[in-house]
């Protein structure tokens, strides 16, 4: 097995978590010692993501800690992952910075960063359950959802738990012999972290109710896909196939149901939850759907959904802390004509979330319908469906909160701040110009996809046989 | 300079300037009216430039159409999205129309939209606009045609939505957008369909030959399904059969974009589609059926709603909307010659109308003038050929535009409502809804949002 | 309104309530009338009529008025706060003038020896409140530095004051103190919209508007529509309701059982009285609140419920069909929708009355922030706060609460209005201490003699600039000839004269006797291009002739877009060039000559002609206020005015105020056709007008929008005028020329650097561009109506914004000439000052908003959209560069002739003492002016903080510059002398 050259992975959750450790400690240092941290992690994880593409996506173990590693299908993640941090911590408001909240932020970060570097089922699982620390401890105080989101992190990291003291029973980490009591619970883990339909309400709630931008990153950190992902790459039970289709139709229930379901909403919060949720499901339908095309369009659609979904999140909570009705608006706020930046980044990233083309989100999800279109046509169709519903509810969402006539109480509100317009602009930019020039960017997703795909094609080749 | 490469610029042109003109606002740059007029007015000449030459050279070569190919877009282990492009002899005259006329209906606006706080927002998405519309017509596949289809959408509804600080030009964007995703859902399905049944999207898989005269490579239930789904999609854009309630809605925009999108370019997309896919419609039975009840109906049913409209906007929605019911006949009767004069016909003359509606009330006067004062009298021969009970009965389902906005605001949208807030059972309330009640944030104050909350009263 | 009695049949149903009483009725009648006020009362749109927009308000004070309207239609009094603050910053508002508007108004002590009130609102207006809410108060702590430092605009002592105090010490404080306000009571609901807005979410005017546009749309359409409605002579109520209960129809959500209701009235056969009471009844609207709730439910449909209303009162407003309008029947008919609406939604129509509509989301923090920055502002610092007894505690924040954001927008409205007067006032009693600018001869070369209108302004100070030796005058547009007139292209008469006045004589053109056979033909071929043109547009429309001439005709109008878009000036000169050569015009004559007495018009009733002594009335009415009694140069030109302009539904509102929106040519033609007569002559000099026999009245026509002048009947000319013409012809095309590059300065798109001729050129193509909003400015800037002789005002630079009137107080003994100049000046230039004043303001509320989305409706008027309400008051692009100030009337008389003169009128009274215009007295002799303050009461101007410039000629003046300028003297001796 070969090494890193240098111990960029466990520098990079080493620097989260320094950094997590002296917010906590010195809350008055404010965001600069956070902003360090993320940027000094995001170096790291790009180091190492540079060298695995030089290696041809071939896994590569940390230098100093051995369970971590970095291989084709993590390694960009964790770069996304890594700035994606640094893009919510830099734009967050002051209000989502002050006491403990940076400092959760860092936590869940590194937790996430050490679930995709592990290199067994062990530290993975201790990346689930780190994710869990924040919410559990009150680390972003106390809001009405972080008994929820807590029972539910709690719930999928027990099952993943289980899944491995499963497969440690019969002696075995890996899948070819395992049990079917612990594919049934990684199944468990993988709906309550991701929730899938009917366990979706969990993270509506954490929406609505929780700390948006801490909710942004855990929403984002896909350790479900993941999880997925990464039994997928491995050698697979017959019967997992099986599970896996169950588990991709459970997928497209979940769009499908979350993007008819956000029909009834009005909450800007819920909307988005909806929207979010319903297209962060296309990732596992096409890592189901066992070929090229669909893999790839998931794995790309992973970067669309972490990048669009989180501009998303930030605007909309730039906008709470700017105006109170945005909350629970009572008619539609108007605010595009105070702050038509903010409006423009909201579209860009909204449509690139719907798959407009000229966007990033069309080649994902261009790649999506092909590849389910070879395996399951109707999957196929149903997620164009769940696109369309959702395309109109983003719309929805948007006149919602930038059109209409702007309420009279709403008085000079900023614009985008330069602290906000950078990060927004760096999401858009990667959006649009991925769009336009994605045979650029979906290479990166090459090799872990053609990785994964080899394992089920040699799998099913084997099956022959 | 060869077509091909002048064709290729032809494309760049709108889409490069809106990006960059899009990106360099978005990083808080601006661009003066004067520059962006300037701008724009030297893309249309030499986008007008370009169409000419294209013209020329296959005139004087002979050539009956010029392919670009441009490689792929990005591939996938054996999937590639090609990126070609073509003009032919169907396409070469809604390339010219489309550049013509949105270069005119620019220069318009330079005047008309000048001091507009939108003035920038708008020639951005005019730009964009004739990208996506070029994309359509030069498109040498399904798949890149559904690029350019989305990105005509998109911009018409956001600029039906342009005056966006009013209440309804928002509601009737969003409406608008609903129908169109509804109807794009035709075209992507079919897309996936083609791909599924040929192995490809591109007309040069599709079809053999060249239009016109090209004939088709599917046959049988997949053609059917395919064109069907084709004839629904088209019917969306050109605001035909099913989805023929938009187009009235989509009068709140500014008067140029009514003009160059729904006199002018847009709406003759889906005929475009149409004409493309031609052979495929006519060997389905179905299919070919199926255009000409579109046609007829919707034709029929414009005309009589647009004889009650007293607005000139209105009337001059449901007068186009009654022409392309016409070129929906003639496809699917096969005239493609005389859809394709139409189309160009009815294109400039909807234009010119749509940017002279505020003159209709002079214009009226001066025509009453002329006349003695006695303008010819219209609608007489209801009073002669129909009872009464009938003539009101008509007059009724035109004044209601055919119940189609009852209908789906009855039938459709309140159903989905309905499920969808069925659909809430399987959401348990984990948090009481404070927020809902009581009007305040959902959540603590941050550290410095209690300074603000009241101490406790002393007693 | 009738008291006829309605039969006891009508509507007795038996076990219905019974027929309304009569008395029932007459409640009901004299409520929707009274509601009825609030309604727009502009007419269709060919006509646009300038009218005070709070016309309904006017029996109030102009501040009060402001305020109650904008409660009522939910709009803006004044200016926005940063507007003002704004223009402070820019100096248009001197702190001075803001002291002296405090001065003006009531003292009281409010923390004793420390704080007044005067302190206080001066505090809050300079430098002015922060602007912070409870509802984005977050983020200024937040994000800002509310809480960390105190404001950096403070005056020295407030600062040093707060020097040694914390923000967050001032702050806390205020939240100690401050005892929390109470939310406000919720209030009932004013019409079920309300109610179900916040119970369910639904717009009930969403659900009943859409029907009643559509409806009422096609009722009044006057010619769009290929297919008008049928049934319309039943009434509108009738027609709907047969037409909407077809059985075939499919209703939209919460309409379901309208068909039903709408049969069972027809069956019931109630007429639209009753139907309203029954429906009132039915919403559970008790008697005495009849009116309000009439009115609430009306303004949700203003414009066209107005539009009704103004064409019940006057039918003969429709331009081609008229139509039989009644509110009640539009009434009864929107509350039909209403109740079976509300009856949808609640299952019980009177439901909705108890229902409590959202209350304004409530903001304690909002009066916090208020008295922390006020504290900042007067220097309070926390201890002071803390330490204050409580009854002055209490008196701080009430009086605090009382100083608004509405009464601070007054007070600073209040001194814009006074540097404005004092920018004016001043300068011109400079002006008046400088020798006089005249022309410099025993005898005028010509005098000339133009509309009141401030657009003329600019021409007649040209004209005198490029020659000295032409003096001009300004009198009401319709020249005293209040006509029905028809030119030879007209297909019937139109009134040319004030909208109050209604014409006794008609005026006709008539193609001269030796020309006939060109007007034939002339007519033969408009009749051919009227068919052509009538069936182009209808056949590219319609079903199958659209098809034939859409597919094989419709390329050919690529060349007239393209061509009028890409060079619209060498368009229209084509166009020009066809008509000569196809509608060859044939000179004409006015038939305006009655023999008989009494030769009325069998039909209209109108009197044909002017007898001999009703020509001398009309053009001593003119002649005698403007002071030309005797001494006339040998040339006189009257020229009326006019604007033509594309593509433009709002040409009405360009053209001549005083010929009720329509061009004043014909009333100048016939006015110098008149004045020509030696009979007339003869009768003038009875009324001490002498005119010398040498004088020739010359008629003509100005364009304000392309700046083109023509003269009519030069034929007519004695040849030895010849010379004179020619002279005066060479002088107005330089003066147009010119006046033409003035107009340019204020046209962004113009640039800057035109040469004159550029310049004309510009003004041109304006009138020609199919895509231009803004022809011309209309009446935007206007600010000043000058009643004087144009010695005050010549060699003054008045930047095209001061009405001028001529008036010679010194020919005026009895002020006679005085009560009818301002009995007509005062209602017309305060109508338009004030229209333009309150569409400014609020450019939604009031005015039409932007024209870009505007869409012709049943050619009466404009409605945003496909579907929306009728537009009213005047657009964006029309009022963009306007200065929303009253209009200040400076009357050359002594201050106790104005008054006595203006008191006597009762409207002018009502018009002044409650401050709707401004007034001030300048004494003919002596120059001194006096402003009128109200009450009787008048203030000598004093101070001299405005400067006047002086400039050899308006061109150096204002040359690159696009703002209002300041007045300034133009005295072309210094060019000489230079």
């Amino acid at each position: 097995m070969t090494h890193l050259s240098l111990p960029c992975i466990s520098f990079g959750i080493t620097a989260l978590l320094a950094g997590s450790a002296v917010t906590l400690v010195r809350p008055a240092a404010g965001r600069r010692p956070a902003i360090i941290s993320a940027l000094v992690s995001l170096l790291a994880f790009a180091l190492a993501a540079l060298e695995v593409h030089h290696q041809h996506g071939s896994r590569l173990l940390d230098a100093w800690v051995p369970w971590l590693e970095a291989d084709a299908l993590d390694a960009v993640p964790m770069v996304f992952f890594a700035s994606l941090t640094l893009v919510l911590i830099t734009l967050a408001p002051r209000r989502d910075t002050g006491g403990s909240a940076l400092s959760g932020m860092l936590l869940l970060a590194a937790a996430t960063e050490i679930a995709y570097a592990a290199s067994n089922l062990i530290t993975l699982a201790t990346g689930w359950w780190l994710t869990a620390v924040p919410f559990a401890f009150r680390f972003f105080g106390n809001p009405p959802a972080r008994r929820v989101v807590s029972v539910f992190l709690i719930g999928g990291a027990l099952a993943l738990t289980g899944a491995i003291a499963a497969l440690h029973a019969t002696a075995l980490t890996d899948f070819s012999h395992v049990s079917h009591l612990a594919m049934w619970l990684i199944v468990l883990a993988v709906a309550l972290r991701k929730g899938l339909f009917p366990l979706h309400s969990w993270v509506v709630t954490s929406f609505e109710h929780g700390p948006l931008l801490p909710t942004a990153l855990l929403f984002n950190g896909h350790l479900g896909a993941l999880l997925i992902a990464r039994s997928e790459a491995v050698t697979l039970p017959h019967f997992a196939h099986q599970v896996l289709d169950m588990l991709s139709i459970a997928a497209l229930i979940t769009a499908l149901i979350a993007s008819l379901r956000s029909f009834a909403e009005k909450k800007p919060r819920r909307l988005l939850a909806f929207v979010c949720i319903s297209q962060a499901s296309f990732i596992l339908a096409g890592l189901a759907t066992a070929n090229a095309e669909g893999i790839t369009g998931a794995l790309v659609h992973w970067l669309v959904v972490t990048a669009a979904s989180s501009g998303l999140i930030a605007i909309v909570r730039i906008l709470e802390v700017r105006v109170m009705d945005v909350t629970n608006p009572e008619s539609d706020l108007g605010l595009a004509v105070k702050a038509p930046r903010l409006a423009t980044f909201f579209l860009i990233c909204g449509l690139a979330l719907i798959g407009l083309p000229g966007t990033l989100g069309y080649c994902a999800e261009d790649l999506l319908f092909h590849g389910a279109l070879a395996s399951h046509p109707f999957l196929g169709v149903a997620l164009l469906v769940a696109t369309a519903f959702n395309a109109i509810n983003l719309i929805r969402l948007y006149s919602l909160l930038f059109l209409g006539v702007l309420p009279k109480h709403v008085i000079d509100i900023p614009d985008a701040l330069p602290r906000e317009r950078w990060p927004l602009t760096a999401c858009v930019v990667f959006l649009v110009l991925g769009g336009i020039l994605p045979g650029r960017v979906i290479p990166w997703r090459d090799a872990a996809a053609h990785e994964i795909e080899t394992a089920i094609g040699l799998k099913k080749h084997g099956g022959h046989h | 300079m060869t077509p091909q490469i002048l064709l290729t610029t032809l494309v760049a042109i709108p889409g490069a300037l809106f990006l960059m003109i899009g990106l360099a606002w978005l990083a808080g740059g601006h661009l003066s009216e004067k520059a962006m007029a300037g701008v724009s007015r030297l893309a249309y000449l030499v986008m007008t430039f370009c169409v000419v030459m294209i013209g020329w050279k296959m005139g004087s070569a002979g050539l009956t159409s010029v392919h670009v190919n441009l490689g792929n877009w990005f591939t996938v282990a054996e999937y590639g999205f090609p990126l070609s492009l073509v003009v032919d002899r169907l396409s070469l005259p809604f390339v010219a129309i489309t550049v013509i006329l949105a270069g005119i209906v620019g220069s318009f606006s330079v005047r008309y939209l000048h001091r507009d706080p939108g003035f920038q927002r708008f020639f951005l998405l005019l730009h964009l606009f004739a990208f996506g519309a070029l994309m359509v017509f030069t498109a040498d596949s399904l798949d890149l045609l559904i690029g350019g289809w989305e990105v005509v959408g998109i911009t018409s509804v956001l600029l039906i939505g342009f005056f966006q600080y009013r209440r309804d030009p928002v509601r009737n964007a969003l409406r608008v957008f609903g129908t169109y995703r509804v109807a794009d859902l035709n075209i992507l399905v079919a897309v996936f369909l083609a791909h599924h049944w040929c192995g490809t999207a591109s007309w040069g898989g599709m079809f053999t030959g060249e239009w016109p005269g090209h004939t088709n490579n599917l046959a049988g239930t997949a053609a059917t399904w395919i064109a069907v789904l084709l004839v629904f999609a088209a019917s969306g854009k050109s605001a035909q059969g099913p989805f023929c309630g938009w187009l009235a809605r989509a009068m709140e925009g500014p008067t140029p974009s009514s003009a160059v999108f729904y006199g002018a370019i847009s709406v003759h997309a889906g005929a475009y589609l149409l004409l493309r896919v031609e052979p495929l419609i006519r060997s389905s039975p179905l299919a070919t059926g199926l255009v000409i009840f579109i046609g007829v109906t919707t034709a029929v049913l414009s005309t009589m709603i647009h004889r009650t409209c007293a607005d000139a906007k209105t009337g001059l929605a449901y007068a186009s909307q009654t022409q392309l019911g016409i070129i929906f006949v003639e496809i699917g009767l096969g005239w493609t010659t005389l859809a394709i004069l139409h189309i160009i016909g009815h294109a400039m003359v909807r234009t010119m109308q749509f940017l002279r509606s505020p003159s209709m009330l002079s214009d009226y006067h001066r025509v009453h003038a002329a006349a003695g004062g006695r303008v010819g009298a219209t609608g007489e021969q209801y009073d002669s050929l129909l009872s009464k009970p009938v003539q009101v009965m008509l007059y009724r389902i035109a004044l209601g535009r055919g119940f189609y906005d009852a209908i789906v605001d009855r039938f459709l949208i309140a159903p989905t409502r309905t499920v969808a807030r069925a659909l809430s059972v399987f959401e348990p309330e984990w948090v009481k809804d404070r927020a809902s009640n009581s009007r305040q944030p959902a959540e603590t104050p941050g550290m410095i949002t209690q300074m603000m909350t009241r101490p406790a009263p002393k007693s | 309104m009738s008291t006829h009695a309605h039969p006891p049949s009508c509507g007795c149903q038996g076990h219905d309530p019974g027929p309304a009483s009569t008395a029932t009725h007459e409640h009901l009648r004299h409520a929707l009338e009274h509601a009825s006020h609030y309604l727009p009362a502009q007419g269709p749109i060919g006509v646009f009529v300038h009218h005070n927009t709070l016309h309904a308000f006017q029996h109030k004070r102009f501040e009060d008025a402001v305020v109650e309207a904008s409660r009522i239609f939910k709009t803006e009094p004044y200016l926005s706060e940063q507007a003002y603050q704004e223009e402070r910053r820019r100096g248009r508002i001197l702190d001075a003038d803001i002291d002296a508007v405090l001065a003006s108004e009531e003292d009281a002590e409010i923390l004793p020896g420390r704080l007044t009130r005067r302190q206080l609102r001066r505090a809050l207006l300079i430098p002015g409140v922060r602007r912070v809410n409870g509802r984005n108060i977050a983020w200024e702590v937040e994000e800002g530095d509310l809480l960390t430092s105190f404001r950096k605009d403070l005056d020295a002592t407030a600062a040093r004051a707060l020097a040694s105090d914390s923000p967050a010490e001032l702050w806390k404080v205020c939240t100690t103190r401050l005892q929390p306000e109470p939310p406000p009571p919720p209030a009932r609901p004013l019409r079920p919209r309300e109610a179900m807005l916040a119970l369910r979410s639904v717009d009930l005017d969403g659900v009943v508007n859409a029907p009643m546009i559509r409806l009422v749309g096609a009722y009044l359409d006057q010619g769009i529509a290929y297919w008008p409605m049928p049934l319309r002579e039943l009434g509108l109520l009738k027609a709907s309701r047969r037409i909407m209960s077809q059985s075939v129809s499919i209703y939209r959500a919460h309409l379901s059982k309208i068909g039903q209701e709408l049969r069972d009235q027809e069956a019931r056969d109630l007429g639209a009285e009753d139907t309203v009471v029954l429906m009132l009844e039915r919403l559970g609207v008790p008697e005495e609140e009849w009116e309000a709730y009439l009115a609430a439910e009306l303004l949700g449909l203003p414009g066209w419920a107005g539009l009704v209303h103004c064409l019940e009162k006057d039918p003969a407003l429709a331009p081609h069909d008229r139509v039989r309008c009644s509110l009640m029947e539009y009434m009864a008919l929107r509350l039909t929708y209403t109740a079976v609406a509300v009856e949808d939604i609640l299952g019980d129509a009177r439901a909705w009355r108890s229902i409590t509509p959202n209350a304004r989301p409530h903001d304690p923090l909002t009066h916090q922030a208020r008295l922390f920055d006020a504290a900042q502002l007067l220097g309070l610092s926390s201890t002071t706060l803390k330490e204050l007894p409580l009854s002055q505690f209490e008196a701080l924040c009430q009086e605090l609460e009382k100083c608004h954001e509405v009464e601070r927008r007054r007070l600073l409205h209040q001194a814009y209005e006074r540097r404005h007067e004092r920018q004016i006032l001043i300068p011109l009693a400079r002006h008046l201490a400088m020798p006089r600018i005249d022309p410099g001869t025993d005898r005028l070369a010509a005098q000339a003699i133009f509309c009141i209108d401030e657009r003329e302004e600019s021409l007649r100070r040209a004209i005198e600039e490029v020659d000295p030796s032409i003096e001009t005058y300004g009198a009401a547009g319709f020249f005293g000839c209040a006509i029905d007139y028809a030119g030879i292209d007209d297909a019937e008469g139109v009134s040319l004269c004030p909208v109050v006045v209604k014409p006794g004589h008609e005026v006709r053109e008539t193609p001269v006797e030796d020309e006939s056979h060109l007007h034939q033909k002339r007519q033969f071929m408009r009749r051919l291009w009227a068919r052509v043109v009538r069936n182009g547009s209808i056949s590219t429309r319609t079903l199958v002739r659209g098809s034939l001439s859409t597919a094989f005709l419709g390329f050919l109008s690529l060349f007239p877009m393209a061509l009028r878009i890409l060079t619209p000036l060498a368009y229209a000169k084509l166009m020009r060039r066809l008509n000569d050569i196809f509608l060859p015009e044939p000179r004409t004559e006015l038939t305006f000559m009655r023999d008989s007495d009494e030769s009325r018009n069998a039909t209209s009733g109108l009197m044909q002609g002017f007898s001999v002594q009703e020509m001398a009335d009309r053009v001593s009415s003119v002649l005698g206020p403007v002071g030309m009694h005797n001494g006339h140069a040998r040339l006189v030109v009257i020229l009326g005015h006019g604007s033509t302009s594309l593509n433009n539904p709002f040409v009405s509102a360009y053209c001549c105020g005083a010929c009720g929106g329509r061009s004043g040519a014909p009333n100048a033609r016939l006015f110098a056709l008149m004045a020509n007569r030696p009979a007339v002559r003869e009768r003038l000099r009875q009324k001490g007008i002498l005119i010398p026999e040498d004088t020739w009245f010359l008629g003509g026509y100005h364009d304000t929008c392309n700046d083109n002048i023509d003269l009519y009947d030069v034929d007519l000319m004695p040849p030895g005028h010849q010379a004179d013409l020619a002279h005066v012809r060479e002088s107005l095309d330089k003066a147009r020329a010119r006046s033409a590059h003035e107009r340019t300065r204020r046209f962004e798109l113009a640039g800057t650097g035109l040469s004159v001729e550029e310049g004309l050129r510009h003004v041109q193509e304006r009138a020609e561009h199919l895509g231009e909003p803004r022809p011309e400015y209309g009446h935007c800037t206007n600010a000043v109506a000058v009643v004087g002789r144009r010695e005050t005002t010549r060699g003054l630079f008045l930047d095209r914004r001061a009405f001028l009137v001529s008036y010679d107080a010194t020919k005026d003994p009895e002020d006679k000439a005085l009560a009818a100049v301002l009995g007509a000046v005062i209602p017309v230039c305060g109508g338009i000052s004030l229209e333009y004043y309150f569409s400014t303001v609020d450019n939604e509320g009031y005015g039409c908003g932007t024209k870009l989305p505007h869409n012709i409706t049943g050619l009466v008027g404009v409605m945003n959209g496909y579907q929306g309400d009728i537009r009213t008051g005047l657009p964006l692009q029309t009022v963009e560069i306007h200065e929303p100030v009253r209009i200040l009337f400076v009357v050359e008389t002594t201050p106790e002739r104005v008054l006595g003169v203006i008191h006597a009128n009762p409207l002018l009274k009502e018009f002044l003492e409650n401050r709707w215009i401004r007034l001030a007295a300048l004494a003919p002799g002596s120059g001194v002016i006096q402003v009128y303050r109200g009450g009787g009461c008048w203030e000598p101007l004093q101070g001299d903080e405005e400067p006047l410039p002086v400039a050899p000629s308006s061109l150096a003046y204002y040359s690159g510059k696009m703002e209002h300028l300041p007045v300034a003297r133009i005295d072309p001796s210094l060019t000489k002398a230079a």
